[in-house]
């Protein structure tokens, strides 16, 4: 069950976007995104799926781990789509009177749900498509260096890199606890699954409290550890692998910038 | 009675990470017995002792525990519970209560049992594990080390399991926490005289000093059992599995080839300082 836990999730890999500069990266699918909000019409959307298909052909990430990321939004995925197709008004194609209601479906809402469910699956294949491809090392990486110049205005861009990657790196440690620990009070007669809601809440209780106890040890351990050998933050800190920008990376963004105006001039010339 | 009849078991079974972890595992343990169940690490002794409360189910096979079948499809697993206790690795990390006492109580809360009964029972195993009646009303957190542990070995007891299973109970404790603890262990066991006690150990020093029986596990399998005696006497074997006999044993073992007359089955300190004394003449108060 915890195993599932996709976030950080890295499949080791050599296509091109594995080997690209990880904060160019970032910026990268930040512009994806923007672009994704402003396609609307169909065309514009044939042109961005072609480029998101062609992503994910490139980055030779399988498609079904792809998807087991989109799994978990599923719910988002329908709810969205079923708001926007009852409640866009417009030219009404069907309708059913409930009480005082009347429940109906437009040819707007129709086209607004598909929009908004492409538009969240493409969201969510794009990021994880990053998440996929990016060591979380070098995720934090990429982070602390775009963050690098709010230092000026105090932002600690290296701790909030550091924490990111420590809270990274204890999720599956955290699971393998929790994993333990449910056994444990499983063999003490503990009943996880069964009875209502506030049943299970409260058997939560010996779970939790054991867990947040080892958490917090565990940060302890660690600031200890990391004080006895001398570490003390970002000032003068050197890495000894610098990542650095390639001719791939400047390929990289000319094709991202002409798939970012086409798609545009798609949408916005027609 | 313990039984298992050809147990198999197969982590993550049909994924690319499948891997077996028991191999046609047969075996018996009789009431009263007290086992020390050794192998190196991924030898399949956690795997095993968590079968034995269906935990975790066997991929084939069977195992009785008083000839109840715990890896049936629709097995009682409330029953089960009760009737095997299993103290995890680090049992102080499952403590979660505000007071020793409601911690211990956990279990017979869980069982169902009536206030009085519980009572009874918590402050029973809470003197059994060596917990002073002060202790009880402390946070679980306030104790030391040793306290703790046999505070969360008491919230097991507390359930009167039939059958209880220790995986590594003196991990991480100091000589005076692991003697405590082994100690408990006798004494469970001299005054539970049909309780099964299992506990699995790295130290043979410890194995020596309290089990009867010895069960030897490598890679999946049962390498080999019998009493203490038996199994250390096969040094050789130990060593090519990656496990090695008491020291004590290693060093009589040398000053015998070196030409002192000493018995064989050598494993704990204090029968080899009787032994020594024998042969030199000498009271042997080691």
């Amino acid at each position: 069950m915890l195993k599932d836990i996709t976030i950080g999730q890295y499949i080791p890999g050599s296509s091109p976007l594995h080997k690209m500069h990880a904060p160019l990266k970032i910026i990268l699918t930040i512009l994806y995104i923007t672009v994704l909000f402003f396609v609307d019409s169909p065309v514009s959307y044939a042109i961005f799926t072609v480029y998101t298909v062609a992503l994910v052909l490139i980055s030779g990430v399988p498609l079904k781990v792809l998807l087991r990321g989109v799994k978990p939004m599923l719910w988002i995925f329908i709810f969205t789509a079923i708001l926007n197709v009852f409640m866009t008004p417009g030219e009404i194609i069907w309708s059913l009177p409930i009480f005082r209601f009347t429940l109906k479906i437009t040819n707007e809402g129709l086209a607004a749900g598909v929009t908004m469910a492409v538009r969240l699956l493409y969201l969510i294949m794009g990021t994880s498509l990053l998440t996929l491809t990016t060591s979380p090392l070098q995720l934090t990486d990429g982070i602390e260096k775009l963050l690098k110049p709010l230092r000026k205005i105090k932002v600690p861009s290296h701790e909030i890199a550091m924490m990111m990657t420590i809270a990274i790196r204890f999720i599956p440690t955290l699971a393998e606890e929790t994993d333990k620990i449910k056994k444990a009070q499983t063999a003490r007669g503990a009943d996880f699954e069964t009875g209502n809601i506030i049943k299970r809440a409260k058997a939560m209780i010996p779970l939790l409290v054991p867990l947040f106890i080892s958490a917090f040890r565990r940060a302890d351990d660690l600031a200890t550890a990391m004080e006895a050998r001398c570490y003390n933050g970002g000032d003068n800190r050197t890495r000894m692998k610098e990542s650095h920008m390639t001719a791939l990376d400047v390929k990289a963004i000319v094709i991202s910038i002409l798939a970012a105006a086409v798609v545009l001039l798609a949408e916005f010339w027609t | 009675m313990i039984k298992a009849e050809n147990v198999n078991y197969i982590y993550q079974k049909g994924t690319p990470f499948e891997r077996q972890a028991l191999f046609d595992i047969n075996l018996e343990i009789a009431d009263g017995s007290l086992v020390a169940l050794i192998g190196h690490t991924g030898s399949g002794k956690s795997t095993l002792i968590q079968l034995f409360n269906a935990l975790v189910k066997p991929t084939s096979g069977r195992i009785l525990v008083d000839g109840i079948d715990v890896t049936a499809q629709k097995a009682d697993l409330r029953l089960i519970r009760r009737m095997v206790g299993l103290v995890f690795q680090y049992p102080e990390h499952q403590l979660f209560e505000e007071t020793v006492y409601k911690d211990i109580a956990f279990g017979p809360t869980n069982m169902g049992l009536s206030e009085k009964e519980i009572d009874e029972r918590v402050r029973k195993s809470a003197a059994l594990v060596g917990l002073k009646e002060k202790h009880l009303e402390r946070s679980p957190f306030d104790l030391s080390g040793g306290q703790k542990r046999r505070a969360a070995i008491a919230g097991v007891l507390a359930m009167e399991p039939k059958v209880l299973i220790l995986d590594e109970p003196t991990a991480g404790l100091d000589p005076k926490g692991r003697d405590d603890i082994l100690n408990t262990i006798k004494r469970l066991h001299e005054e539970n005289s049909d309780m099964i006690i299992i506990f699995v150990s790295h130290s043979m020093e410890d194995v020596a000093k309290t089990a009867e029986r010895v069960i030897v596990m490598n890679e999946g399998r049962i390498e080999t059992e019998g009493s203490v005696a038996e199994v250390f006497t096969q040094a050789e074997r130990l060593q090519r599995i990656g496990l090695n006999v008491p020291q004590i044993t290693l060093l009589t073992d040398k000053l015998r080839n070196a030409g002192f007359n000493l018995p064989e089955e050598i494993y704990t300190v204090k029968y080899a300082a009787k032994a020594i004394a024998a042969l030199v003449g000498g009271d042997g108060n080691a």
